[in-house]
């Protein structure tokens, strides 16, 4: 998909754990584990707002596009 | 449940129809004498097997092929209502193998269509009235509208998976 989620990145810029962000942003491990791994389809806007307030960054930090892929 | 029963009642008596028809065929070769209904079908073929005995085999192998053919989409569907799981019925199994049934249905028409080209072109060169074949086109409508059945359901499915990766 020529949408990539850098969500690793902000992650690892925060040095926050899955676990961590799991819990501030109320979305499941496994869900979340999708959306890092770039297994989604598609992304709420209030998930992306939750994570954007959690990791405080913008959307662009979290999705890049590439048109490689 | 209903449905696993009837489907289950469904291939139970093509098996034997088909069954009926080899065990048929199989005695006419032996006894020189073919049955005058053959079981299953609407065809009359003792007059046609003291004519031509090479046109009676090629008939018969017809009638046992599209009954072989029925007993195994039956076989499928017994099968796949046996699998399903009305809680979570929209997978991709079950969407193949509704695409294979609608392709085996379409085979059933195309066989049916030849067999019933054939058994008039013989009949018309032995001078041997035989009857007809069961109803052919039905099967292409059938085999069509399962095809397209199997299609949404295959949309469904993919608009399902992407529902679930939704994040």
């Amino acid at each position: 998909m020529p949408i990539i989620v850098n969500l690793d990145v902000m992650m690892a810029r925060r040095k926050m754990s899955l676990n961590e962000l799991a819990g501030k942003v109320d979305i499941t491990l496994a869900n979340l584990s999708i959306l890092k791994t770039g297994k989604a389809k598609a992304v709420r806007f209030s998930t992306l707002e939750a994570i954007c307030k959690a990791l405080e960054c913008q959307p662009g930090d979290l999705l890049e596009y590439s048109a490689g892929d | 449940m209903v449905l696993k029963v009837l489907a289950w009642l469904a291939l139970v008596g093509y098996v034997f129809q088909c069954g009926g028809q080899i065990i048929s065929f199989g005695l006419s070769l032996f006894n020189h004498e073919a049955p005058k209904n053959i079981y299953g079908s609407s065809l009359s073929l003792r007059d046609m097997y003291q004519h031509n005995q090479q046109y009676f085999i090629y008939i018969m192998s017809f009638l046992i092929a599209l009954s072989a053919m029925h007993s195994y989409v039956w076989y499928r569907v017994a099968g796949l209502l046996t699998k399903l799981n009305l809680q979570d019925p929209f997978s991709r199994r079950v969407a193949r193998a509704l695409e294979e049934i609608g392709i085996q249905l379409l085979g059933i028409w195309i066989v049916s269509v030849i067999a019933q080209q054939s058994v008039a072109w013989m009949a018309k060169n032995s001078g041997i009235h035989v009857g007809s074949l069961h109803a052919v086109h039905e099967y292409l409508f059938i085999a069509g509208i399962v095809y397209i059945i199997s299609q949404v359901f295959k949309r469904g499915i993919e608009i399902q998976e992407e529902n679930e990766l939704t994040v």
